[in-house]
């Protein structure tokens, strides 16, 4: 699923200073399973935005809602009716989903309310991991089912670098994770020996086509014979 | 004999009908100021009736523009609305349904009773009636409904209760009708006698000294004298007694307390009366219940709103023999309370999970599994109700459904700070509700109720991050969250949410830090027993530390 954190409340009341009458939008998939943009953190959300125009003594109309998923444009149109009531949206879904929300209702400017993060999975309850890139061209086959792309804060691929320390990666000391990550390729060896394939190792990876990712300009997918029109 | 079901063809006067499901007509808030279509309202029932409803009954349209309810309701009151109410009509009928108009009128939302209305007005009501179904018919109607029933001019005209008039339009149930009857017949004088004309009244009014089957029975027979064609058979929705969501009005939409088909009887017994088709409604949406109604011949016809919302494609479904596709109404009635603004058309408020399985990690008994088909499950039946599961529900899709209008903040605790004399410090403390916590008195007694309203709950960690700030928003500075002490309750049913009162209360200040609202703060204690006996000096406690630091923020240990 796609991941997200809601932006810190101060960025969001200075995106919205100038506006009194907000609908915050909730996206149901994703960011609904990763409780970081649903109905229910809408409604925080609004209730926050609710107290601290109290507090500055100024009026606001806020409500909120959510859409099954905002990057599909017939899911939009359950809340067309009362979008003509407010001046910004507040959308709470990830990148793509403010900006269709933005492409299809043109007419309304949306605002992001939460920072993407990527690609994950839940760990356990409560707590999620990243765990694809999307470059494009995977490489699980030769990893034992451990992405370094995404799981090595170089996305190396011939093996580790000298900061793996106790099986840590040595990137974490300055990001926000308290536990520390695990070093992707300590995972994969661990992982390899307990499969007994330690000679998918042996094979030196050729550079990673990058063309393929995200470098090569945005990508697109088509399916022609799926095409309506 | 034929079998009759669901999807026999019936004819009522010259309206052939392929099936025997009418769309009830609900109130939609769609309408335009001035009362006019709009696209919302097209979409609305064109898609109902594409899913092969064979009667779409268009909601209460008002055939005054003074003597209206409150929202957005359509009007028929002149000739300008035809063109409108034309295209609804096509549209339902390109969707391959019959359409009808339901028209009404009411004194209620301008707080009228009957007998303060002039004879005058009555007059021009009954004309108004009269040229109300002749627009209809010319905007293509295949039927119009008049509404006699509910909360409006011609049933309080009706009710033994309300209408008190002395004149020749009160009296005994033949004088209290015979404004009906002149509608009647003024309409059947205008357009003939093969247009088709359904009344719909309320059988049993569900009020103290109300119309009940006596004379209801009588009212049925005179309407079908005067020329009815069907009879459109509910009840209650009458605000006397209990007002909004009180019996009468709940006996009109009845709720998941009740029993499928709740008011069938009613039909049923009025049918016996009469030789007309009778419909009926009130909660059949289960397909197997609703068939059994009409098979049985309890009623000839059956009429739905609330599982169309929550389905729209209901029919279709049933008669494919596919019941087990259709999205279940629950019966919340959300769909007609919870409008989130007054705005919003009808809808179903019924959101559909996500499956982010947290109910099924989080339940203390291991309930929620997934079946067979790859459909999450509850386990129901040992289902202990502690309500962890709700409460953690990202989508707010798990919900208890015994009261389902319920609000807490709004309903419990909004009252009680309202109630506070004090306007400069205003606290709240939410404590458990058992044992040593009950001490309310030493509250009183010991002057704290100027300040401090006391809620009781059945666990404080059951108390949402966004509850406590709505709580908040009500002008209140700080939130006190008492809660017992795990290990002298180790048999309590709320246990498990014990522990969450403090993550809560974490995310609350979370918020409120990063919201620098620095003013307000929301606090948690873990008390013993003997603790909770003090509960009154920690408020005082509480409430001092609330006075000397307004602009601090909670940081105050208090173990």
């Amino acid at each position: 699923m796609i991941t997200g954190n809601r932006k810190p409340l101060t960025q969001i009341f200075e995106m919205i200073k100038f506006y009194e009458r907000i609908l915050i939008v909730g996206c149901g998939t994703c960011v609904t399973v990763c409780m970081s943009g649903g109905l229910k953190e809408a409604e925080e959300t609004a209730a926050a935005i609710r107290l601290q125009r109290q507090q500055e003594g100024r009026p606001v109309r806020v409500a909120a809602r959510v859409v099954e998923r905002q990057c599909e444009p017939e899911f939009l149109e359950s809340l067309d009716a009362e979008l003509e009531n407010y001046e910004v949206v507040l959308s709470l879904a990830c990148g793509i989903g403010v900006q269709c929300y933005n492409l299809w209702r043109p007419n309304k400017l949306t605002l992001p309310g939460l920072d993407t993060v990527g690609a994950g999975y839940p760990v356990k309850q409560g707590l999620w991991y990243e765990a694809c890139l999307s470059c494009g061209d995977c490489m699980l086959a030769h990893t034992g089912g451990i992405c370094p792309i995404a799981r090595c804060a170089k996305s190396l691929q011939n093996g580790p670098c000298g900061g793996s320390v106790k099986g840590k990666c040595e990137v974490t000391k300055v990001t926000t994770v308290p536990e520390g990550h695990d070093c992707a390729w300590q995972l994969i060896y661990d992982r390899l020996t307990a499969l007994g394939k330690l000679e998918l190792l042996d094979e030196v990876r050729p550079p990673k086509n990058w063309s393929k990712a995200h470098h090569g300009g945005p990508r697109k997918l088509e399916r022609e014979d799926m095409q309506i029109g | 004999m034929e079998k009759v079901g669901l999807f026999t063809p019936i004819i009522i006067n010259k309206l052939e009908l392929k099936n025997r499901i009418m769309m009830s007509p609900a109130f939609s808030n769609s309408a335009a100021p001035g009362g006019f279509v709009t696209d919302w309202t097209l979409r609305h029932y064109q898609k109902r009736a594409a899913a092969g409803v064979g009667l779409v009954m268009v909601e209460h349209t008002s055939v005054n523009g003074y003597y209206i309810h409150g929202g957005n309701r359509l009007q028929v009151s002149t000739d300008k609305h035809i063109p409108g109410l034309a295209s609804l009509a096509r549209t339902i009928q390109h969707a391959g349904a019959k359409a009808g108009l339901q028209i009404a009128h009411s004194i209620h939302g301008v707080g009228l009773k009957p007998d303060d209305l002039p004879k005058r007005v009555i007059l021009e009501m009954i004309q108004e009636f009269i040229q109300g179904a002749r627009r209809a018919f010319e905007a293509g109607f295949d039927v119009v409904e008049l509404h006699f029933a509910h909360t409006y001019t011609m049933a309080d005209l009706l009710s033994r209760r309300t209408n008190r008039r002395l004149d020749e339009y009160g009296g005994d149930i033949y004088g209290r009708m015979r404004a009906h009857k002149e509608v009647i017949l003024g309409i059947r004088e205008l357009l003939g006698s093969d247009v088709p004309l359904f009344a719909c009244f309320s059988a049993d009014e569900f009020i103290i000294g109300g119309n009940t089957l006596k004379q209801t029975r009588i009212v049925a027979q005179e309407l079908e004298k005067c020329g009815i064609d069907c009879l459109d058979v509910t009840a209650g929705v009458r605000f006397d007694d209990g007002g909004l969501k009180g019996y009468s009005d709940l006996r009109g939409k009845p709720t998941v307390e009740y029993p499928d088909g709740p008011n069938v009887y009613l039909a049923e017994d009025i049918k016996k009366y009469v030789s007309v088709p009778v419909i009926t409604r009130g909660k059949l949406g289960n397909p197997d219940f609703a068939a059994s109604v009409v098979e049985q011949g309890r009623a000839d016809m059956i009429a739905m709103i609330r599982p169309m919302l929550a389905d729209d494609k209901w029919v279709k479904k049933v008669k494919a023999g596919r019941p087990e596709l259709i999205k279940t109404c629950v019966a919340c009635n959300n769909c007609l309370y919870k409008r989130r603004h007054p705005d919003d058309p009808i809808k179903c408020m019924e959101r559909e999970c996500a499956k982010c399985l947290t109910c099924l990690r989080s339940c203390p008994y291991h309930l929620p599994f997934i079946n067979d088909q790859g459909i999450l499950e509850f386990g129901n039946d040992w289902c202990d109700e502690c309500g962890m599961c709700s409460g953690l529900c990202p989508a707010q899709v798990v919900r208890f459904q015994t009261n389902p209008q319920y609000d807490w903040v709004l309903d419990q605790v909004a009252p009680a700070v309202r109630k506070l004399k004090s306007k400069e410090l205003r606290a709240v403390i939410i404590n458990c509700a058992s044992g040593p916590f009950r001490c309310d008195d030493k509250f009183m007694a010991e002057g704290l109720a100027h300040n401090v309203a006391l809620i009781r709950v059945p666990c404080p960690g059951k108390i949402e991050t966004v509850q406590m700030l709505r709580i908040l928003e009500l002008g209140v500075d700080g939130i006190l969250m008492a809660r017992c002490t795990i290990a002298e309750n180790p048999e309590c049913k709320y246990r498990h949410h014990q522990p969450w009162a403090s993550r809560r209360v974490r995310r609350a200040n979370e918020i409120l830090n990063e919201a620098q609202l620095n003013h307000k703060s929301v606090i948690e204690i873990e008390l013993t027993g003997l603790q909770a006996l003090d509960l009154s000096g920690l408020t005082r406690e509480f409430v001092h530390r609330l006075q000397v630091n307004k602009g601090e923020g909670g940081t105050y240990d208090y173990r």
